[in-house]
């Protein structure tokens, strides 16, 4: 009995600890500055189709400090791969410009049912887990589909465990006119800079930042 | 039997690589990395690109739009046989191009989905009378996963040619004068950046979905016409099109340069 109440109290403790921790992790995304040590080293997740698209168009103009670039696909993408290999090639770079592509189960295929999803999606995780804790990134960025969710539950919890903080950017499709996307319903509350574009939305979602249309 | 509908690139690339240096490849479990993954499925692939000339390509994206004339801004408004000589004149020449290069063309895109209402309705013969009536002399179809396939005899009034998919719908985008498309984003956006008078057709069978939000929007911001199947033949006959206003392209550097500054990049 004593035993029971015991492992009880401990349990809710590491829990009340846990999300003590994953409130102090997201409080300190504003305060922390990758770039001041050098370069930033990038978690890009391309979803298909349209949302590589989309990913690859923020890509196009951010600096050279941004380097190493670790692109994840999901393993049934194949165009995603070819356009990005494209997309690199097509960056006129004089220095060697090193990138990676990794596969991970895709968490969710289009119309699957919520309760294959949550499976799928934590298989995805088993995948995730050991793949941002070997990279480290700087900071993860990603615009809406579902295999961005165990990729920044890893990095949180890379953060929560004291280990890194990886920055979460998260950039809304141009398609979400007036509500979000699940994946950004989810990830509004942890992300540290969640991009909207169209205003209908900043003003649904005060934490997120309008810049008008940037893809 | 259907033939198997090849993915749309929607983005065409053009490369071209003046070295004939290919860039190494290493897998994770490969000696030169000297590590090994994590579980089978994260396999890793290292690319070295080659410090290499490369020429620039020429990457057709959504955000090259042409302008047209806005009424009301002191010029007149010209009417779409003008719009189309102009955008004809400014587009790299068709010389040399095939004998049809020069009809008035409509292009029809229903993207990955299929949409066979929309094929019936614009091969009809009273939509196909109301395009002849405004000078379109060409219509092209990309069906999709649809299961109407039109021949090339099936509107005697217009020139029809009709395929599922192709890898970039790019050319037939620069060749419309005007393009007709279901309500998905890619289409849309593809079409507003081509710079082309869009019209967008609803299919009012599928369960509202956030696609529509876009073109909603887009509607009414008057960059496109909005219609459903059964309003077509209607908006064809009464729409005005350079009442449209072209989209001006998205700012990707406002992303680089507010993420620069907020994570303090050099």
């Amino acid at each position: 009995m004593d035993v029971l109440v015991g492992a009880g109290v401990a349990f809710l403790s590491i829990c009340l600890l846990f999300i003590v921790r994953l409130w102090a992790v997201v409080k300190s995304g504003p305060n922390y500055k990758p770039g001041r040590k050098g370069p930033v080293a990038v978690l890009v997740v391309a979803g298909s189709g349209g949302h590589t698209t989309e990913i690859l168009r923020l890509m196009e103009c951010l600096s050279a400090a941004y380097t190493p670039v670790h692109y994840v696909v999901a393993d049934t993408d194949r165009m995603s791969e070819e356009k990005i290999c494209a997309f690199e090639k097509s960056k006129q770079s004089n220095a060697e410009s090193q990138f990676t592509i990794c596969r991970i189960p895709r968490s969710r295929e289009v119309h699957q049912s919520w309760s294959s999803s949550v499976l799928s999606t934590l298989k995805a995780l088993r995948y995730s887990l050991p793949l941002v804790f070997r990279l480290r990134p700087d900071m993860v960025l990603c615009n809406g589909p579902g295999t961005c969710v165990p990729l920044c539950v890893a990095a949180l919890l890379l953060g929560i465990l004291g280990m890194k903080k990886v920055l979460i950017v998260y950039v809304e499709s141009i398609c979400r006119v007036q509500t979000l996307s699940l994946t950004g319903k989810i990830l509004y509350l942890v992300s540290d800079y969640f991009f909207v574009q169209w205003s209908s939305l900043r003003d649904k979602y005060p934490k997120s930042i309008f810049l008008g249309r940037i893809v | 039997s259907q033939p198997r509908p090849t993915p749309i690139v929607l983005f065409s690339c053009k490369l071209f690589i003046e070295s004939a240096a290919s860039p190494q490849r290493c897998s994770a479990t490969s000696p030169c990395t000297g590590s090994s993954s994590g579980p089978a499925g994260g396999a890793v692939t290292r690319f070295r690109v080659p410090a290499t000339r490369f020429r620039v390509p020429t990457v057709t994206s959504f955000a090259e739009a042409s302008v047209w004339s806005v009424p009301g801004s002191g010029e007149e408004a010209e009417d779409e046989a003008s719009v189309r000589d102009r955008r004809r004149r400014t587009t790299p020449g068709e010389s040399g191009g095939p004998p049809w290069a020069d009809m008035k063309t409509v292009f029809v895109t229903v993207g990955t989905t299929s949409f066979d209402e929309l094929i019936e309705s614009v091969t009809s013969c009273e939509a196909a009378q109301e395009l002849k009536a405004r000078g379109y002399q060409r219509l092209v179809l990309q069906v999709g996963r649809g299961s109407l396939l039109p021949a090339a005899d099936a509107c005697p009034q217009l020139r029809l040619e009709a395929f599922r998919f192709k890898d970039s719908i790019a050319e037939d985008m620069r060749q419309a004068d005007l393009v007709i498309s279901h309500a998905g984003a890619g289409s849309c956006l593809e079409a507003l950046g081509a710079g082309k008078p869009l019209l967008v057709v609803v299919n009012d069978r599928l369960m509202d979905n956030h696609q529509l939000d876009l073109a909603r929007q887009l509607h009414q911001d008057h960059h496109l016409l909005y219609c459903t199947c059964s309003t077509l033949t209607d908006t064809l006959r009464s729409m005005d099109l350079s009442a449209l206003q072209p989209l001006p392209p998205g700012q990707p550097k406002n992303f680089a340069s507010f993420l620069d500054k907020a994570l303090g990049v050099k």
